[in-house]
């Protein structure tokens, strides 16, 4: 095979790649901000084919819990639906949480491994975290 | 025969496609002594003319068979990953013609070109790839590069078409029909020709007259 033809069918190679994007797979990307009102990131994927997005929103997973992350860490983004419109944050490679809220119940995690829980009323408790090294703190 | 020209250079045999959906695209000789290049204006005798750009040609013994597709012929190339945030569609449109050099028709609805998008991702990928999910998503049925070789989409009105012509034959099964039109302006999809939809439409011409093959919506 000539270097032309190999050239051609290399370059063939790298337009069909970048011209099919699954919309309704989950890309690698990097945290670059969190937007301090509605804790949606901007967040820079791996894949040179998608952009840096932006006010995207963090989907969890549990029902009334947000989380508060350091830049840097690394989430897979997606598309609901497989809708350009809708990108969303989902699942945690690692990073550096801190907060989390639950509920209304706030929980929060230091870079020290401390966890901090502010009990809800009427919960005597507050949530536990499995795996942290233990309540440091109870906010009011 | 001097029915189909080339920037002015006869054509005398071709044939040109122009589905609903998508780039019409012309298969012709013309009998010139060197590959035309770039622009290029399709002229029908006594029906009009098409403008699209020369997608490939070469010098074959005395004439030069060539290719030549409907706009500036650039919704293949690609365009970088851009990322929007409250923008109108107008905004999308206009960087997805940017890169690929088409123009955009003024016959596209302002309703569409001013629809507001929250949030919009294009990834690294061709013109055309952008402007199919672009338009999947907003629930656009239809775009296609005019005669005037402006691009336009947006939904059918399906308006009754003035066109004059014979029935030479007829195919149910495959919703097909051959006409002949003896003049008058162009036929082109997305009208109605006695109530049918036509889909696609497909001249050929050669040592004959120019026959019409129509194509309707099943």
């Amino acid at each position: 095979m000539s270097r032309e033809r190999i050239k051609g069918a290399l370059a063939r190679w790298i337009e069909t790649r970048l011209t099919r994007l699954d919309y309704l797979a989950l890309y690698p990307a990097r945290v670059v901000s969190q937007a301090q009102g509605d804790g949606t990131l901007t967040v820079r994927p791996e894949d040179p084919r998608l952009p840096t997005l932006e006010r995207v929103p963090v989907r969890l997973g549990l029902p009334g819990a947000t989380v508060k992350v350091l830049a840097g860490g690394s989430v897979l983004v997606g598309f609901e639906g497989g809708d350009p419109r809708y990108p969303v944050a989902l699942l945690w490679r690692g990073g550096t949480i801190e907060e989390v809220v639950i509920d209304g119940s706030v929980v929060a995690l230091t870079r020290a491994d401390h966890v901090h829980t502010s009990a809800t009323p009427g919960s005597p408790t507050g949530p536990a975290i499995a795996g942290a090294s233990g309540v440091s703190k109870v906010k009011a | 025969m001097s029915y189909v020209r080339v920037n002015g250079v006869l054509a005398d045999q071709g044939a040109i496609d122009i589905p609903r959906i998508g780039l019409w695209r012309a298969d012709l000789r013309v009998l010139a002594q060197e590959p035309l290049r770039g622009r290029a204006e399709i002229a029908i005798a006594g029906a009009g003319a098409l403008r699209g750009t020369v997608y490939q040609a070469s010098l074959y013994r005395d004439s030069v068979p060539m290719r030549v597709v409907g706009g500036a012929g650039g919704l293949g190339r690609l365009i970088g990953p851009r990322y929007y945030d409250r923008v109108n569609v107008n905004a999308v449109l206009g960087d997805i013609c940017k890169a690929s050099g088409e123009r955009l028709s003024p016959l596209v609805a302002p309703a569409i070109l001013s629809r507001r998008l929250d949030r919009w991702m294009m990834p690294a990928t061709n013109c055309a790839a952008a402007l199919t999910r672009l338009l999947e998503v907003l629930g656009i049925e239809a775009w296609r590069i005019l005669a005037d070789g402006t691009l336009w989409l947006g939904g059918e009105t399906w308006p009754a078409s003035k066109v004059e012509y014979e029935l030479v034959a007829e195919d149910p099964e495959r919703a097909l029909a051959d006409l002949f039109i003896p003049a008058g302006p162009l036929l082109g999809p997305g009208v109605t020709l006695e109530g049918r939809k036509v889909s696609r439409v497909r001249w050929v011409w050669g040592s004959e007259r120019v026959r019409t093959f129509v194509w309707f919506e099943a």
